[in-house]
């Protein structure tokens, strides 16, 4: 059974996830920078009549348990003792590799080498003697390009022959030595326009100025487009027109009991976004549609099954025309951005911009990466703090997240709210929350004791993002993100259902009238809004923003909700992935104190405007 | 993090972990003399303000064998890798997994915000902490 096992074992970054695609032909996710690969995947080949499993493992330059995937890793060769090693190089870092070859051949390992990326060794001037190398180590050597298909074939033919490498004794004169008799490099005279972007990005000044261009890139293309055009012609274009009155005729018809709808005005713009209060119209129109609200004296079980599909708590009202009206298209875009800017290989040169910010807060540079894919969803991101070395790293990143890293859908919701405040407020907001994530990350460092591990970050060449990639990549994020939503939408809408049914939400405004009327001087109804936030906080939002659309909510009072919705747990989600990840313990500590701190930050902001006269 | 001292009167390089004194002392924590396991000559601890200072008075000090730390390398120039101060060695391991071995050619791209290199095909990026500790030389 274990003869027939492959483990595709190799540095980070050389594209053991691209080869695994292609060899089993099952997907994961790939991107340009180390450290994509956190959990062991597993796939079938069939090879001449025999099923083989394939385990992509996470990438390593040690078979030492030095970081949390390298122990995967490591423990996954060691399960599986008679397997066959596919080691995956880089070819233009045939030095690193052969590092590892060496430790597979002191473990007795059968290894096929794969020289993977020839392509970029070309465009770099190098060149390498594979049929040579493969003779003096005395195992199969097969030159690819996985993204082109080129050479797989090749990888499989070869998984018989593997055998273990003769790479004995001190490793680094053994390898300088194989270096020398099949290695050799002219180096072109021209750095290509990708290679001086890459210089750029990390250049104080230019870099700098990157950053800017990235991040308003960024708020125009997920902030005013996604969350602003596609989500105006979604929601209202096709579900308050089309989806909603559909399902409510459907409904009536099936259901009846006397009752009469009323109608409201959809208005639908479509425009080029300038700035959230400004655009170029382009089309517009106005139309008459149902809408959910209605007038009945009838009570009975056809009302129940009415309103539990369409009335205003309404599942496909509510729940899906949210979760696919306002989250998808903003999500969407975040994710199509996120992904090309993974695989151009920009990330990493931010981290080295950022580095020294971090390190105030117990951080290194290398915690940008889970804190950029927090603004698109913080239950992935949670999960990816695994790349960071200590677990001091691993639980302030967490607990910066779970307070103030809000995910792309929750952004957009808030950056709607935005549109009821002025200027000086939104930036007033955005500052806040820059200043609560330094100084809770700065306390925190202080605080926890433990190590803040060193920054040494392999920078990968910036390359051109491949569509067809990016496109499957974000599809496969987009359906995790919603397979995880949806049901939480489904869920905290029935819960309002029955709440609402059973006059329970009253109880509950009353209840939580001490704390969000007495404290953050919100009207008593929007306690409904903080208690659907504790299942998502965008979904919290979105009743705050309604309030605020329909004049319930001041200007004042609205700043103080968007702090305290902001400060919330992202979602329950995240919550049961921090337990995973840190420990039940550490995400109990994590919830109690964010929530107290948001309803502790929300307050203070309420009362200092007062006490100012604002 | 741990953090290389020179002592003012030996010249011995060490971390702080061998500075302990010895056990008894009435000083206990509060002491901040650090002593040299070499010569037991004692020296204060030069705060971080300080040693800005003096390292802007007293620039590039050589080291014995004409070896050069990464920070007196100007950005542009290529050196070759030598070895890491003493205390370091475990910074060296994790190096070396990305082909920093004793004889590679490291080309230094940029020193600010952080120090970025070019070791073979692969860019390295780290932090002054670290720059500091690493011993290069030129080659002609």
């Amino acid at each position: 059974m274990s003869e027939r096992t492959v483990i595709l074992v190799g540095n980070p970054n050389v594209g053991k996830s691209v080869l695994f695609s292609k060899l089993t032909g099952k997907f994961v996710i790939i991107s340009n920078y180390p450290g994509t690969t956190v959990e062991i995947t597993r796939g079938e080949m069939t090879l001449g009549g025999e099923k083989f499993t394939v385990i992509d493992s996470p990438g390593v330059n040690e078979l030492a348990p030095r970081t949390e995937d390298a122990r995967v890793t490591c423990d996954v060769i060691r399960d599986h003792p008679n397997a066959v090693i596919v080691q995956v190089a880089d070819a233009k870092n045939l030095r690193r590799a052969l590092l590892v070859t060496h430790q597979l051949a002191q473990q007795q390992r059968r290894v096929v080498l794969v020289l993977n990326m020839m392509d970029e060794l070309d465009q770099c001037g190098g060149h390498i003697d594979a049929r040579k190398l493969s003779e003096l180590l005395g195992i199969p050597v097969v030159p690819t390009i996985a993204t082109a298909n080129t050479g797989i074939h090749l990888v499989q033919k070869n998984v018989a022959a593997a055998a273990v490498p003769r790479l004995t004794g001190d490793p680094l004169p053994a390898i300088n030595e194989l270096l020398a008799r099949t290695y050799s490099h002219v180096r072109p005279r021209q750095a290509t326009f990708l290679q001086k972007l890459g210089w750029w990005a990390t250049h104080p000044l230019k870099g700098l100025a990157l950053v800017a261009v990235a991040l308003y890139f960024t708020f125009w293309f997920v902030g005013l487009f996604g969350a602003g055009t596609c989500v105006d012609v979604l929601e209202t274009g096709v579900f308050n027109r089309y989806v909603s009155p559909w399902a409510i005729r459907m409904v009536d018809a099936v259901l009846p009991f006397p009752h009469q709808h009323q109608s409201e005005i959809s208005d639908l713009k479509l425009e080029i976004p300038l700035t959230p209060a400004h655009g170029i119209e382009l089309w517009s129109s106005q139309r008459e549609v149902l809408s959910a609200a209605y007038k009945t004296e009838s009570s009975g079980v056809a009302r129940l099954a009415h309103d539990f599909l369409v009335g205003p708590y309404g599942l496909i009202t509510m729940a899906l025309s949210y979760g696919f009206a306002i989250v998808l298209p903003i999500v969407t875009t975040f994710f199509l951005l996120f992904g090309i800017l993974e695989d151009s290989g920009y990330l990493p040169r931010l981290a080295v911009m950022v580095n020294r910010i971090f390190r105030a807060m117990g951080l290194n540079g290398k915690a940008v990466l889970p804190m950029v894919l927090g603004l698109g969803c913080d239950t992935m991101a949670t999960m990816t703090t695994r790349i960071l070395e200590t677990r001091k790293e691993r639980v302030i990143t967490t607990l910066l997240l779970a307070l103030a890293v809000p995910c792309s859908a929750q952004l957009g919701v808030l950056l709607a709210m935005m549109a009821s405040i002025s200027a000086a407020a939104a930036l007033f907001w955005f500052l806040l929350m820059l200043g609560v994530t330094f100084l809770i990350g700065w306390l925190a460092s202080k605080l926890y004791k433990g190590e803040t591990s060193d920054f040494i970050l392999e920078l990968p060449p910036m390359r051109r993002p491949l569509l067809g990639n990016v496109a499957v990549k974000t599809l496969a994020r987009l359906e995790w993100y919603l397979k995880e939503v949806i049901p939480l939408f489904v869920f905290g809408t029935a819960m309002l259902f029955v709440f609402d049914k059973l006059n329970l939400l009253d109880k509950i405004a009353r209840l939580g009238e001490p704390l969000v009327k007495g404290w953050l001087g919100l009207p008593a109804e929007t306690a409904q809004a903080f208690l659907v936030g504790f299942l998502r906080r965008d979904f919290g939002a979105v009743y705050l923003l309604d309030a605020a659309k329909n004049g319930t909510l001041t200007p004042h009072n609205v700043l103080v909700a968007m702090v305290t919705i902001t400060l919330f747990m992202p979602c329950i989600a995240t919550l049961f992935m921090i337990a995973r990840e840190l420990g039940k313990k550490t995400a109990a500590w994590i919830t109690v104190f964010v929530f107290a701190f948001a309803f502790l930050v929300g307050g203070l902001v309420d009362k200092t405007a007062h006490w100012l006269g604002f | 993090m741990n953090e290389i001292f020179h002592c003012p009167l030996c010249g011995f390089e060490f971390g702080k972990t061998g500075s302990v004194c010895t056990h008894g002392c009435p000083m206990g924590r509060f002491c901040k003399l650090i002593r040299c396991p070499n010569c037991q000559y004692e020296f204060p601890e030069p705060s971080r303000p300080l040693r800005w200072l003096a390292r802007w008075l007293h620039p590039a000090k050589t080291r014995p064998g004409g070896a050069l730390d990464l920070t007196q390398v100007e950005a542009g120039e290529t050196v070759e890798f030598v070895g890491m101060v003493p205390g370091a060695e475990g910074r060296g391991r994790a190096l070396a997994v990305y082909g920093m071995t004793p004889g590679a050619r490291l080309a230094l791209q940029q020193k600010r915000p952080a120090y970025v290199m070019r070791v073979g095909e692969t860019e390295l990026a780290l932090e002054g902490d670290i720059a500091r500790q690493i011993l290069v030389r030129r080659v002609a």
